[in-house]
């Protein structure tokens, strides 16, 4: 009963007039980016700052999040169209969703993403309403040690997850942890990395990283691109036929559960439940070799899937107030701005906070659908306004909102100086991702063990009786060994073929 | 690929090395017991050891034709592109509190819209000047972000 009456009191704050136009400028700004190659949704959540240190905390997170789920949706609009992902969940769609395109059936490709998309961005969001507050509540009893465990089982899944290479990942992530220790150490007061320079006693800020790293970097790497080659294909028949509907409706079931469950992995989100949704759709289908050309279910179980790990995602942040990935970790800095610390007691300081997020994502969900089944056309004739005419504007927008946080034109330096050494490691096959989650986690991990250590009355002895603890860092070390051994194996197997050539 | 990897493992591990001594002047004290410098005394090792792999990973390629790997190399006009881009933003960054947000944007603008449209001197200003007007409005007006007034003061 709480459970309604509470939703309805979620519903209530979210009905209001400016309470839908920010709700519907959210989910409409990611839809925008998601179609438009080029900027994703953690440059375009940096570039809000200004935009959320002027509203209320419902309405600032409630566009944040519409961009994130708003972006998933918009995705698959370029990949089925122009065989370029918009965004980067959305590059199993291309696979099919372009056949689909090519056999002159965007339309059915279109209307199947954005149902699935609805379908399962909804089933998420009710097992995001009816499992935080049970979690939040197991949280409640896990101390520093558990956190320790948690934060290090995240970072060592984000590093594991984040390519080919387990040393680039690392090192990533340790250049994340590091940029995390600038500032005054907490315990003992002292100055670390500073070099004199006041701006960085606070620490570094965390926007003119991700926006140096996801904005400038990704624009400098797309400064040569071609301008885009739209599928010429008259987009009808959005809406899908009883035989499409058979033959997604079990790939849209499982995308739902699947993509839910895997977004609340740390590290997993989007990207990964796209890419197992898709492999899963493959391996059980009576008809494999029709993926790849044109296989509805191709397209359904993957689009399913990325938006059912968004609303996971959003489980860690407010039941343990860790993020598990780098878009919660800037929503995570949004809570932060606005005073409001996510984790285990958010639910039950911010009760009517907590439930105008949830009812903003199911009214979200249906403007998402809106948008993109009838509107289908107004993305397409965006989708052919040229490069040269956008970049200058996701700079502007990154150069007003870096020096809109905290008014120093020391961020827009560094956002630039990140720009270019985001440049450099995409060249070289760096993941970015790991580097701007670490730095989020590191200063919580170094807290954490810390505390432990003060606890424990300075006897590291303290972790050994704290089982979960001790079952994360396993989870990390088998992460680590694990791949290092697949590396190793297929070195080997790369090597030989090799010789054998 | 192999050159610019071994430079970057380089650049790592002499960042490892300058954040270990830096570690060592903020007091480690103990595993038990952290200073301020522990924990980045441990990080910069960990950066030490996971260099070391890129560095001898492109040492052990460098003599062999494998170009599998090798991203397309930069070109001139692109390297241009890539600075007059910077070159915008420094400019933003530097002119910000000398000439106010309003210039400021439209010249960031100008500079970034000419690249991609040389030569259209009308439609880039125009353009320029519409969208620094409606920037400065929803920035300065409706979100009350406090930019320099610069030349405006």
């Amino acid at each position: 009963m709480d459970f309604f009456y509470n939703l309805g009191v979620g519903f209530q704050q979210v009905l209001q007039p400016i309470n839908l136009l920010y709700c519907f400028g959210g989910v409409f700004l990611g839809t925008l980016i998601g179609v438009l190659p080029g900027i994703g949704p953690v440059g375009t959540m940096c570039m809000l700052f200004p935009l959320v240190m002027a509203s209320t905390p419902l309405a600032g997170i409630m566009i944040m999040a519409g961009v994130y789920y708003g972006a998933m949706y918009g995705g698959s609009t370029t990949s089925i169209l122009v065989n370029i992902p918009g965004e980067a969940a959305s590059v199993i769609t291309c696979l099919d969703g372009y056949q689909m395109a090519r056999q002159g059936r965007a339309g059915p490709a279109l209307g199947i993403s954005a149902m699935g998309s609805f379908i399962g961005g909804t089933v998420s969001v009710i097992l995001l309403s009816l499992l935080s507050i049970p979690l939040a509540k197991i949280a409640l009893n896990l101390g520093p040690a558990e956190y320790s465990g948690l934060m290090t089982m995240g970072l060592a899944m984000t590093i594991y997850l984040s390519g080919h290479s387990l040393a680039k990942g690392g090192i990533m992530a340790v250049l994340g942890l590091l940029l995390g220790c600038i500032g005054t150490d907490l315990v003992t007061g002292k100055v670390r990395f500073a070099y004199g320079f006041d701006v960085l006693y606070d620490g570094f800020s965390m926007a003119p990283m991700a926006m140096g790293l996801f904005g400038i970097s990704e624009v400098l790497n797309n400064l040569d691109s071609e301008e885009r080659l739209i599928f010429k294909t008259s987009v009808r028949n959005v809406l899908p036929n009883l035989q499409d509907w058979k033959r997604s409706a079990f790939p849209i079931a499982r995308g739902s559960i699947l993509g839910f469950f895997l977004g609340l992995i740390p590290g997993g989100g989007a990207l990964i439940a796209s890419f197992v949704s898709y492999a899963v759709e493959k391996k059980i289908s009576r008809h494999p070799e029709e993926f790849g050309k044109g296989a509805i279910e191709g397209v359904a179980g993957p689009e399913t899937a990325n938006n059912a790990a968004v609303a996971g995602a959003f489980i860690p942040l407010f039941a343990l107030g860790i993020p598990s990935n780098v878009v919660m970790a800037v929503l995570m800095t949004t809570f932060i701005i606005y005073g409001v610390a996510p984790g285990p007691r958010f639910m039950a300081t911010n009760l009517e906070l907590f439930w105008g997020i949830i009812a903003s994502m199911y009214i979200g969900n249906v403007m998402l659908l809106l948008l993109n089944l009838p509107l289908v056309g107004i993305w397409i004739k965006l989708l052919k306004i040229p490069y040269r005419i956008l970049f200058p504007l996701i700079l502007l927008f990154c150069a007003i909102g870096v020096y809109s946080i905290d008014y120093k034109t020391f961020d827009v330096y560094a956002m630039i100086a990140f720009g270019l050494i985001g440049y450099v490691l995409r060249r070289y096959d760096y993941p970015l991702a790991p580097i701007v989650f670490a730095f989020v986690l590191g200063p919580m991990l170094e807290d954490s063990f810390r505390q432990c250590t003060i606890i424990g009355s300075n006897d590291l002895s303290y972790f050994w009786g704290r089982p979960i603890a001790l079952v994360s860092f396993a989870i990390s070390i088998f992460l680590f060994a694990s791949g290092l051994f697949s590396q190793l194996r297929n070195k080997a197997m790369e090597s030989g073929a090799l010789e054998k050539d | 690929m192999k050159k610019a990897n071994l430079i970057i493992g380089l650049v790592l591990e002499g960042i490892g090395i300058w954040i270990i001594i830096e570690s060592c002047g903020l007091g480690i004290k103990t595993l038990n017991d952290p200073g301020a410098g522990f924990f980045p005394l441990v990080l910069a090792i960990l950066l030490c050891l996971l260099g070391l792999p890129v560095i001898i990973s492109s040492l052990k390629n460098f003599g062999s034709a494998d170009v599998r790997k090798e991203p397309e190399e930069i070109k001139y006009t692109t390297f241009k592109k890539i600075g007059a881009v910077i070159g915008s933003l420094i400019g933003y960054a530097v002119f910000l509190n000398i000439l106010g947000s309003l210039i400021t944007f439209f010249l960031l603008l100008w500079g970034l819209f000419w690249m991609g449209n040389p030569r259209r001197w009308l439609f880039v200003s125009g353009l320029s000047a519409l969208v620094a007007a409606l920037s400065y409005l929803l920035f300065v007006f409706l979100l009350q972000v406090p930019f320099p007034a610069g030349i405006w003061r």
